[in-house]
């Protein structure tokens, strides 16, 4: 298959929409998923409760139909209308809250008792064994299954097709349909994987960072 | 309390094997077939008495499954007709628009047959017949709109189907200069619901197709109807099957002079569009 600039800018404008999609879900979405994992864990009463329910709605629906509902069933219903990207990128920042927060509240409630304990015998506020003691152990801890799902936005990207937007894939699945020529799947499918070894690879670096965190043997 | 493994397993086990006993079921109901006739010297050359054709089977009237689950529509009246006169037995098969020419090369399926426009890119993969139908473009546009002509969408955003030919024809067309946007999504549906919800001032789209979607809605919309610019539809066939190409450009022709052709058009459309 012959390349024309066109043809490249098409499939580059592709790239720039999912990439952006990336960026934004995956630096609004963490912070916001402590919070939640925080306010959690501490069994605040009925925030607690309400988060609890949102996670489990959004854990136990399919990505496509939250978005489907937000983009179509919204203006509708209630008459917000959202514009395509906006719709997209909240789609992904409460679902990706959803499940980051899951596993962070897990690797929290397991940090042990005794490590706030000590804390306060040493004189460090809550917020200081917070910071300094407890979240960098529950980010080694959960580091594992973050990561998956940093990876997991980018690979669940391709349903933003559906509300009209100019996703990589789509672009890259509309120039097959053009030419029935598979190439530009190869061109995809080269994407993600060098891409996602990129994240890997900065993950790997992260780890090692944490693994100074990893004290949890130290007093059995 | 301590749960009894089973409780959990067990539910899970019988979730499983329901989900592979409906796909396995899924799989049996794809081919359909009709009867058989008798043969010919061309039979056969063909070497087997029954022809795979794949088509997509969501491309109401022209091919697409009906209430009952059965394969119809206009192609295939006309696969069915055609095919009796050549003596074959055709069996349906339908498939992912996106992969169905990469099946055809590959003989898990004889023909394509689903209403595909011509194209020089297509025709460097495949051999396509003399086209048998020759459609129409339409813009679709809400009941209230104040839209009345082409000329009134200048700085308005219309919706089309990704990677169709409809696509195509528009970017080609001179007023997609003053269109402020084309917005393409992956089905008819997801236009239709951007449309009403004023996310879209109109549709451009492929004539029967959007003519039989819009007659199933309760919504009066306003549609303007041109001819299309494109090569027509023609069957795809594999480059090295010569011998059936010749075979159904002859009985497509005959079918069109002896008036079968748009007997079955006027059937499912109201309308002639069959390509002369």
């Amino acid at each position: 298959m012959e390349y024309s600039g066109q043809t490249i800018n098409f499939i580059l404008q592709g790239v720039a929409v999912t990439l952006k999609l990336w960026v934004l879900t995956v630096i609004i979405s963490l912070p916001l998923s402590v919070l939640v994992a925080l306010i959690r864990n501490n069994k605040v009463k009925i925030i607690s409760p309400i988060l609890t329910i949102y996670t489990n709605l959004i854990r136990g629906t399919p990505l496509i139909l939250q978005l489907y509902t937000i983009y179509f069933v919204l203006p509708i219903a209630v008459g917000i209308r959202l514009e395509g990207f906006t719709a997209a990128l909240l789609t992904f920042v409460l679902s990706w809250v959803a499940y980051i927060n899951e596993v962070l509240r897990v690797s929290l409630s397991s940090i042990e008792k005794w490590q706030y304990d000590s804390a306060q015998a040493l004189g460090l506020t809550y917020w200081q064994t917070l910071i300094y003691i407890i979240l960098p152990q529950t980010f080694w801890r959960a580091s594992g299954a973050i990561w998956n799902e940093i990876i997991n936005i980018l690979y669940n990207a391709p349903v933003i097709a559906l509300i009209g937007m100019d996703e990589l894939l789509k672009n890259v699945k509309v120039l097959v349909i053009k030419t029935f020529d598979f190439t530009p799947l190869i061109w995809a499918a080269l994407f993600y994987l060098a891409f996602n070894n990129l994240i890997i690879f900065i993950s790997k670096k992260v780890e090692k960072r944490l693994t100074r965190f990893k004290i949890a043997e130290v007093r059995r | 309390m301590k749960i009894n493994k089973l409780y959990i397993v067990a539910p899970l086990l019988i979730l499983g094997i329901a989900g592979v006993l409906l796909y396995l079921f899924s799989i049996s109901n794809k081919a359909e077939k009709t009867d058989n006739v008798l043969g010919s010297e061309f039979i056969q050359q063909w070497g087997k008495n029954e022809v795979i054709i794949g088509l997509d089977q969501e491309f109401p009237p022209i091919t697409f499954r009906n209430e009952n689950g059965e394969i119809v529509g206009f192609d295939v009246d006309l696969a069915k007709e055609a095919f009796k006169r050549i003596g074959l037995t055709p069996v349906f098969k339908p498939m992912d628009w996106a992969t169905i020419v990469a099946s055809l090369q590959n003989g898990d399926i004889d023909l394509v047959w689903s209403g595909m426009t011509i194209t020089s890119e297509r025709q460097q993969k495949i051999n396509f017949t003399d086209p048998y139908f020759k459609g129409s473009y339409v813009y679709i546009f809400g009941p209230n709109s104040s839209i009345n002509s082409k000329s009134d969408l200048s700085g308005k955003i219309v919706g089309v189907q990704a990677g169709s030919s409809n696509e195509e024809a528009l970017k080609a067309d001179p007023i997609a200069a003053q269109i402020k946007e084309i917005k393409s999504y992956s089905s008819f549906q997801e236009c239709l619901l951007d449309l009403d919800n004023g996310r879209l001032d109109a549709i451009f789209s492929d004539g029967t197709f959007a003519f039989y979607y819009i007659n199933t809605k309760n919504i009066s919309y306003k549609t303007i109807e041109e001819p299309s610019t494109d090569l027509g539809a023609g069957v795809g066939i594999r480059k090295s099957d010569i011998e059936m190409l010749n075979k159904l450009n002859e009985t497509l022709n005959a079918m069109k002079s002896d008036g079968t052709a748009t007997r079955i058009s006027m059937e499912w459309f109201g309308k002639d569009y069959i390509a002369k």
